[in-house]
C-alpha cells in the first residue's frame, strides 16, 4: 500500500484543488521557494495524524488567504489515496476503502472555530461520509517526520522527546521487565549500601537527613533517600544517552565523546540513523510507514548528501511498506537519484503544481538525462524560468544581455504603463544552462512535446533554447598553383570544405539538427528554441551592429602588436557605419569571428572581457540612477544602446523571464 | 464437558494475558459461578458453526451475549479482523458494550464492533460502496445518501417536488406521492406504496385498484390504443424518478437496505472483504430482523461469516417492519440450536400464563421470587380510563408495590394518549411550567424546563427530537437554549401578574399573559440571538388563549407530587427488554387489531406475541385491564389463570 494522491485546497498556499501523485517508495518534492513542498508535507503530517498532541491544532493561519485579504477558504479539504492494498490491508482498511478497493483518506475543517477558538476537524475514510470510520485505524499507519535544521543534540540526548528513546521503546516492545528489574536491584543496592560499597553515598544520605531533622524539628521534618534514577520503564528508557567516537569499530567505552562536541552535520546523520534503526524495526510487524523528511541536506557536505540519499534509495527498495517523502534545495540530491523519483513543486495562479517527472515522456532521453543531469543542470529544478544555450561564451554572455534586453523591454513596458520585467536573469530567478552541444531535444522534453515525444505532463516553467543556425560549409574543389584540378589517388577531384559567412538579409539553410525541433517546440506552452539566422553565437552578433564594440575587445587582449591590433583600431573606428557597404561589413565580421576561437584568445576569454566590459558600463548607468528614480527611463535607454542584441536573443530572454513572445 | 470444566475453561480464557488482578479474577469467578449451564454451554459454542440461540424472556440473554463475546475476545488472534455484535439499539449496544469491557477487562475493543445493526449495514456497506451502483452523483468529494424519511411531508419540503411519482394520484388516497414514499421489495419482486405505518400498498394491488383501472381503461378509450398504461410501463416509469432520487444521494431506510443487498450480491470481492473483517457476527434479538436483513447477512454467511443468532421468535412484533417469526424460523433450521429456557425476570405463575396464552411448548421456568401468590396474575374490569387508572393505583398500593417500578402498557399510541390526557397531561403547559419554576426544587425545575421547552420550541420551528430540551434545529447551542428557556421562565416570575394565582381564572392569566409575552421573551432572546440561524420577530406568535373549556374556571394549583408518582404509561414496542414489578395491561375497548386483550390470547398471530411481550414485562404482578366482561370472557380469562383483582 502506498499514497498515490494526495489533494489539498483551503490550506496555506493552496486556494484550488492542488493534487500531487506521488510514486510507491521515494519521492524527492524540488522546487523553488514557497513553492508548496512544506505545504505538502504537513498536509501529509496533518492527515496523519503525525504527533498529534504537540503539533498541529489548526490556527488561522492555516486557511489560505488571498494576497490582498480579501478572500480566505472556508474550509480546508484534504484528502488522500492509497493504491495497491495487499488482501490483508483491504481487511484492516476497509473503513477506507472505496467500492474500487483504493484507500481514502479525508480530511476537513471548517473555517468557523468553536467559542474556545478550537477548530473542528472532520475525518472520514472510503467516498463517503456517512459510512463507519474506525478511529483505530490510525494506528496501522505510522507517520514520522523529521523537520528541517534539526536540533540533533537534543533529540539524540537523553529526555522525553528523545528519538532514542522511541527507538529503546519500540525495540523493547513488551519486553520490558528483565531491563527494569536490573535497574531496579542496582538502586536498591544503593539505597541499602549492599555489601557496603556504598558508603559514601549512605554517608551523604546520613547527614542530609540529621540536617533536616535539625532544621524542621521532629514533627515538620522529612526524610530522603538518594537513588541512581527513577525506575519506570519510560523514566529508564529516557535516561539513556547517545555518545559517539568518529570511526566505526571502537570498543572501548572510554573513547566515545559526548555528541554536544560532534559537528552538526555529523549529529544530524547520527540523529537520522537513529530513525533508519526505526525503520529496521518496521521490518517484522509490516505496517505501512511514512517517512516525510525535510531539506535533509542541512549540514551535510556534498559526498555526504550522496550518501545519504543513496541510501534511502536502497531502503525504500526493500521495505515494502515504506513510502518516503523529501523536499529539499539541494541540486546535489536532486542529480544523484534517479529521476522516476523527482516531483517538480511550483506554484501557479494559487495552486500547487506537482510535476512528476515519470510521467513526462522522456523517451529514450530518460537514459541521457539520468547520466547527464548533474549539479549544474539540476539546478533546472530550482528555476523559475530556462535558458539553455550550446557553450560557454553563450552562458557567460546571456546573463550580461540580459540585463541590456530586460532594460529595453522595461522602458517600452514602462512607456506603456505595461507590468514590468525583473531586471536581471538572478532577481527573475532564471538560470541559463550550458548543455555543451545541441542535444536540446533531451532537455526539452521536459518542457514540450519533440523528437516523437507526446504527453500531456511538462514541467510548468518557461524555458528556451538558443542555437546557432551552422550553415554547412561549401564543398570546394581544389586548384594547384598552376591553376589545375587537384585530384586523389582514385582520380576523383580533391575537395575542401570552407565556411561560409552570409549577410544579414540573406537566410541561409542551416546544418544544425537541433533546427528540426523548433516546430515542434514552439507550439508547446512552455518550451521555445530560438537560433541564429545567419551562422554562430559571435559572427551573428558582430553582424547584428556590434563591429565595433567586439573589436575594440579584441584589439585590448590580443597579444601582440601588429596587423591584428591595426585591424581591429579600424573596425571599431568605423563605428558599424558602413552605409550599404555589405560586403565590407562581412568582411570585417569574418575576421572578428576568425580571431576569437584563436589559440591567441579562444571563446572563453573573449566571452570573459566582452561580459566585464559590458558589466562595467551597465554599472556605470546604473549608478547614474537618482534618488527618485526619476531618470529610470534614460538609464534604461543608455544600457539598451550598450549593445545590440541580437533578435532571437532578445527573445529566448523574454520568454525564459515569462514576458511572452515579444 | 461437567460444569466446573466449562466455568474453569470459561475463567482461564478471560484471565489470560493479562496481569491478573485478584479483584477482577474474583470478579468473573462469581459472574460465571451464576450461570446456568445452558448459559456456559452458548459462551463455549463454536465460532466456526452458524448457532440460533432461542432465549426466553427475562433469560438474561444481554449478560450471556456480553459474556460470550468477551470470551472470544479474549482468545482473538488477529490484529485486523474481529467479532461483530449487532443490536437493535443504541441502548442495548451500550449495555453490551459495558458488559464485554467489564468481562473482558479491555478498555477499547477494536478490531471488534459493537452496534446497531442499522448502522453496520449503512456504515460498512451500503454508504461506503453503493455509490458505485446507483450512479450516485457526488456532492462535493461525498457520496454519503442522505436519509430521508418516508413521512417527510412535501409542504415544507418544496424540494421533493422533483421527485414526485407519475400515475399515483388516480386513487381515492388521493394526494401526490414523492420518490421518499416508495422502495422496492424484493422478496415480492416489486415497489411497495408507503401511505403511513399501517397502510403500504405494493405497486400491483394499487394497479389492480377498481378507480385506477378505470382511469387507464377511459385513458385507452380516449386515445384508441388499448396497450397503453401497461403495468410494466408504468413500473418503469416510477422506477425512473427512483433512480434520480439516488442519483442525486437521497434514500429512504428500506433503499439503504436494497442498496446493501445489491452491492453484496453485485460484488462478491466486497461482500468476501467484510466477511474478512468479520469472520463472526452476532445479532442480538434476531427475532426483529426483516426479510431483507436476514438476506443480508445471508450474503456474508455466503462469503465466509459464521452467524449467531440470538433472540426469542415468541417475541417479534416487528411485522410491520417486515420481520416474520415463520421466515426467520425457516432460515434458521439450518443453524446449530441452543436453548436458555429459565426466565429469572418473572415469577413461575407469570411465567406459566404466559406460555399458555401463547401455547409455547417449551419448557420454560420461572425463577423470580413469587411475592404474590394467586395474585400474580388478576384482571381488572373497566368502563372508563380514568377508574381503572385509579383501581390499579389502589391495587399497587394494597400489594404495597412502588408506583416508580410499575407501568400501564397499551398496544396503540393513541389509547396511551387518552390515558394521558386523564392523568392530566398539562394543557397549560407555560402557566404549569412556570409554577412549577417557582416551585424551586430540582425535579419541578427540571419538569418546568421540559414542559416549557417543549412549547416554545414551536415558536422556533421545530425541533428534531426531545432531546436537549426539544432545541429547535436552527439553535446552534443546546446549552444556550436551555438558559433562553431559564431566561424566559424567570423574566415571567419577575412579573408580578403572572405569580399570582389564587382565585384567578385561566383567562385573566392568559390575558396578563400576553400582554407581557413581548416583552418577555424579546429580553430573554438577547442572549439567545447570536446562536440562532434565522431572524426572529416574535410579533406574529398567535396570542395564546385559555384551551377550550377553561376559560372560567380557577386556577388549579399544579402539584407535581402526584404526577412524578403517577405510574408510567407505555406502549408495548417501546418496553421491549424492560422490567417492572408490576404491569397493568389494558386492552382497547373494541375487540379491532392487536390491542384487545382477545386477540392476545391468539397462538399464531402476532398479536399473540404482543401480548406475551407485554405480560413477560412483569416481576411479580401482571394485571390486564379489561373492558367489562361477560360471563364467559370472564371463564376464559380465569382458564389462563387470572384472578379477579378487586
Amino acid at each position: 500500500m502506498y499514497i498515490s494522491r494526495l489533494n489539498i485546497s483551503g490550506y496555506k498556499n493552496c486556494k484550488e484543488n492542488s493534487e500531487v501523485r506521488l510514486n510507491k517508495g521515494l519521492n524527492v518534492l524540488v522546487g523553488e521557494n514557497g513553492s508548496g513542498k512544506t505545504t505538502i508535507v504537513n498536509a501529509l503530517r496533518l492527515i496523519l495524524r503525525e504527533n498529534e498532541f504537540s503539533y498541529m491544532n489548526i490556527d488561522e493561519d492555516d486557511f489560505y488567504i488571498s494576497l490582498d485579504k480579501q478572500y480566505s477558504a472556508p474550509d480546508i479539504r484534504i484528502d488522500l489515496t492509497l493504491d495497491s492494498l495487499s488482501s490483508d490491508e483491504q481487511v484492516t482498511f476497509l473503513t477506507w476503502c472505496d467500492a474500487d478497493f483504493k484507500a481514502q483518506l479525508h480530511l476537513e475543517v471548517n473555517s468557523n472555530p468553536n467559542r474556545k477558538g478550537y477548530y473542528k476537524k472532520e475525518i472520514w475514510g472510503g467516498a463517503s461520509k456517512s459510512s463507519i470510520f474506525e478511529e483505530e485505524t490510525f494506528d496501522c499507519i505510522e507517520c514520522i517526520y523529521l523537520p528541517p535544521l534539526r536540533d540533533a543534540e537534543e533529540k539524540l540526548v537523553n529526555g522525553k522527546r528523545s528519538r532514542l528513546a522511541q527507538l529503546l521503546k519500540k525495540q523493547y516492545g513488551d519486553n520490558k521487565d528483565s531491563l527494569v528489574k536490573n535497574v531496579t536491584d542496582f538502586n536498591f543496592q544503593i539505597t541499602s549500601n549492599a555489601e557496603k560499597k556504598y558508603n559514601e553515598i549512605e554517608s551523604a544520605k546520613i547527614n542530609i537527613n540529621a540536617k533536616l531533622e535539625e532544621a524542621l524539628g521532629q514533627r515538620l521534618g522529612q526524610s530522603i533517600n538518594l537513588q541512581f534514577a527513577e525506575t519506570t520503564f519510560n523514566k529508564i528508557v529516557e535516561s539513556i544517552k547517545m555518545v559517539f567516537f568518529p570511526g566505526v569499530q571502537q570498543s572501548d567505552p572510554n573513547k566515545f565523546r559526548d555528541i554536544a562536541t560532534n559537528s552538526l552535520g555529523y549529529n544530524n546523520l547520527l540523529y537520522i540513523a537513529t530513525v533508519f534503526a526505526e525503520l529496521e524495526l518496521l521490518k517484522d510487524n509490516n505496517m505501512m510507514t511514512v517517512l516525510l523528511i525535510e531539506e535533509p541536506e542541512a549540514h551535510l557536505h556534498p559526498q555526504l548528501q550522496v550518501k545519504f540519499i543513496k541510501y534511502l534509495e536502497e531502503v525504500t527498495r526493500k521495505l515494502e511498506n515504506l513510502q518516503v517523502v523529501i523536499t529539499t534545495h539541494s541540486p546535489v540530491l536532486a542529480s544523484s537519484i534517479d529521476i522516476n523519483n523527482l516531483i517538480h513543486i511550483t506554484q501557479r495562479e494559487d495552486r500547487i503544481i506537482a510535476t512528476p517527472l515519470k510521467e513526462i515522456d522522456l523517451g529514450e532521453s530518460k537514459n541521457y538525462i539520468n547520466r547527464w543531469l548533474d549539479v549544474t543542470k539540476s539546478t533546472l529544478l530550482f528555476s523559475k524560468g530556462i535558458i539553455l544555450v550550446e557553450g560557454i561564451s553563450e552562458a557567460m554572455l546571456l546573463p550580461t544581455f540580459a540585463k541590456i534586453v530586460l532594460a529595453q523591454y522595461n522602458k517600452t513596458a514602462l512607456a506603456n504603463s505595461e507590468t514590468l520585467l525583473p531586471t536581471s536573469l538572478e532577481e527573475a530567478g532564471v538560470s541559463t544552462i550550458n548543455i555543451n552541444g545541441i542535444n536540446f531535444k533531451h532537455f526539452m522534453k521536459l518542457f514540450s512535446n519533440c523528437d516523437g515525444s507526446s504527453s500531456g505532463v511538462h514541467l510548468p516553467i518557461f524555458c528556451s533554447g538558443i542555437t546557432d543556425n551552422d550553415p554547412p560549409k561549401l564543398k570546394i574543389l581544389v586548384y594547384d598553383e598552376k591553376g589545375e584540378l587537384k585530384k586523389d589517388k582514385d582520380d576523383e577531384p580533391l575537395t575542401t570544405l570552407q565556411d561560409i559567412f552570409p549577410l544579414p538579409n540573406e537566410s541561409p539553410v542551416g546544418g544544425n539538427s537541433a533546427l528540426n525541433l523548433i516546430e515542434d517546440i514552439n507550439k508547446s506552452t512552455w518550451g521555445r528554441l530560438f537560433s541564429s539566422p545567419l551562422k554562430t553565437f559571435e559572427y551573428d552578433l558582430a553582424i547584428n551592429g556590434n563591429t565595433s564594440l567586439m573589436a575594440r575587445i579584441i584589439h585590448d587582449i590580443w597579444p601582440a602588436e601588429g596587423t591584428v591590433k591595426k585591424r581591429c583600431i579600424s573596425i571599431f573606428e568605423k563605428d558599424n557605419e558602413y552605409a550599404g557597404d555589405e560586403q565590407g561589413l562581412k568582411e570585417d565580421a569574418e575576421y572578428l569571428f576568425k580571431h576569437i576561437n584563436v589559440d591567441e584568445i579562444g571563446k572563453g576569454i573573449y566571452a570573459q572581457k566582452l561580459t566585464e566590459y559590458l558589466e562595467s558600463q551597465i554599472q556605470g548607468h546604473l549608478d547614474a540612477i537618482n534618488d527618485n528614480k526619476s531618470n529610470i527611463m534614460e538609464v534604461y535607454e543608455n544600457i539598451s544602446k550598450i549593445m545590440n542584441i541580437p533578435d532571437y536573443i532578445r527573445k529566448a530572454i523574454i520568454w525564459a523571464c515569462g514576458g511572452g513572445e515579444r | 464437558m461437567n460444569r466446573g470444566e466449562m466455568e474453569q475453561k470459561i475463567v482461564d480464557t478471560l484471565s489470560k494475558n493479562k496481569e491478573a488482578a485478584g479483584s477482577y479474577i474474583s470478579l468473573i469467578q462469581s459472574k460465571v459461578a451464576e450461570k446456568t449451564e445452558q448459559q456456559l454451554k452458548y459462551v463455549l459454542s463454536h465460532t466456526t458453526e452458524n448457532i440460533f440461540l432461542e432465549a426466553c424472556a427475562g433469560s438474561g440473554k444481554t449478560e450471556v451475549v456480553g459474556l460470550k463475546t468477551a470470551y472470544e475476545i479474549s482468545k482473538w488472534y488477529s490484529k485486523n479482523k474481529g467479532i461483530a455484535v449487532l443490536t437493535f439499539t443504541n441502548e442495548a449496544t451500550d449495555t453490551i458494550k459495558e458488559r464485554v469491557k467489564l468481562f473482558s477487562g479491555l478498555t477499547t475493543l477494536y478490531p471488534h464492533y459493537i452496534g446497531t445493526l442499522t448502522g453496520f449495514i449503512h456504515g460498512f456497506v451500503a454508504q461506503s460502496f453503493g455509490y458505485k451502483y446507483f450512479k450516485h452523483k457526488n456532492r462535493g468529494g461525498d457520496t454519503s445518501y442522505r436519509l430521508i424519511d418516508k413521512n417527510l411531508d412535501v409542504h415544507g419540503n418544496h424540494w421533493l417536488k422533483k421527485y414526485k411519482l407519475p400515475y399515483m394520484n388516480l386513487n381515492s388516497m388521493g394526494p401526490d406521492v414523492y420518490a421518499n414514499q416508495i422502495y422496492y421489495n424484493y422478496k415480492i419482486n416489486d415497489f411497495v406504496i408507503y401511505y403511513s405505518e399501517n397502510y403500504k400498498l405494493p405497486l400491483k394491488e394499487y394497479y389492480q385498484l377498481t378507480e385506477v383501472q378505470e382511469f387507464i381503461q377511459n385513458f385507452r378509450k380516449k386515445n384508441g390504443n388499448n396497450q397503453l398504461l401497461g403495468f410494466d410501463f408504468i413500473k418503469k416509469e416510477i422506477k425512473k424518478v427512483k433512480q434520480t432520487f439516488l442519483t442525486d444521494g437521497f434514500a429512504n431506510f428500506e433503499d439503504i437496505n436494497n442498496i446493501a443487498y445489491y452491492v453484496l450480491k453485485k460484488n462478491v470481492r466486497i461482500a468476501s472483504l467484510i466477511a474478512a473483517r468479520f469472520p463472526v457476527i452476532i445479532i442480538d434479538e434476531c427475532q426483529d430482523l426483516s426479510w431483507i436483513e436476514i438476506n443480508i447477512l445471508n450474503q456474508l454467511k455466503d462469503s465466509g461469516s459464521t452467524l449467531h443468532f440470538v433472540g426469542d421468535l415468541n417475541q417479534s412484533i416487528y411485522e410491520f417492519k417486515d420481520a416474520n417469526p415463520a421466515t426467520t424460523k425457516d432460515y434458521l433450521s439450518g443453524f446449530k440450536r441452543y436453548f436458555l429456557t429459565d426466565n429469572f425476570r418473572s415469577c413461575d405463575s407469570i411465567v406459566n400464563t404466559s406460555n399458555k396464552l401463547l401455547g409455547i411448548t417449551l419448557p420454560i421456568r420461572g425463577l423470580a421470587a413469587d411475592k404474590m401468590g394467586d395474585k400474580s396474575v388478576c384482571y381488572l374490569e373497566y368502563h372508563d380510563l380514568t377508574s381503572l387508572n385509579q383501581k390499579y393505583l389502589d391495587f399497587l398500593e394494597r400489594n404495597d408495590i412502588p408506583f416508580n417500578r410499575s407501568a400501564i402498557l397499551v398496544r396503540q399510541q393513541t389509547l396511551k394518549e387518552e390515558f394521558e390526557t386523564n392523568s392530566k397531561e398539562s394543557i397549560h403547559p407555560i402557566l404549569d411550567a412556570l409554577q412549577l419554576w417557582i416551585e424551586n426544587t430540582p425535579k419541578s425545575r427540571k419538569l418546568a424546563l421540559e414542559l416549557a421547552s417543549k412549547h416554545m420550541q414551536r415558536w422556533f420551528g421545530g425541533a428534531k427530537t426531545r432531546n436537549n430540551y426539544y432545541c429547535p434545529n436552527a439553535i446552534d447551542s443546546v446549552y444556550r437554549w436551555r438558559i433562553f428557556i431559564k431566561d424566559f421562565l424567570e423574566g415571567c416570575s419577575a412579573v408580578s401578574d403572572l405569580v399570582k394565582f389564587d382565585g384567578i381564572n385561566y383567562s385573566t392569566w392568559y390575558k396578563n399573559f400576553n400582554n407581557h409575552f413581548l416583552h418577555i421573551i424579546q429580553e430573554a432572546y438577547k442572549d439567545l440571538l447570536r446562536f440562532d440561524s434565522e431572524k426572529r420577530d416574535f410579533k406574529d406568535i398567535p396570542k395564546m388563549i385559555s384551551p377550550r373549556g377553561t376559560a372560567k374556571v380557577r386556577i388549579t394549583a399544579y402539584n407535581t407530587t402526584d404526577r412524578i408518582n403517577l405510574v408510567s404509561i407505555h406502549t408495548i414496542h417501546s418496553v421491549k427488554g424492560k422490567d417492572f414489578d408490576s404491569v397493568m395491561v389494558v386492552s382497547s375497548r373494541r375487540n379491532a387489531g392487536s390491542g384487545h386483550w382477545k386477540q392476545w390470547i391468539e397462538k399464531e398471530l402476532e398479536s399473540g406475541r404482543i401480548g406475551y411481550v407485554a405480560n413477560t414485562r412483569a416481576k411479580y404482578s401482571l394485571v390486564w385491564g379489561v373492558p367489562v366482561l361477560k360471563k364467559e370472557e370472564r371463564e376464559m380469562l380465569e382458564y389462563y389463570g387470572f384472578k379477579r383483582a378487586d
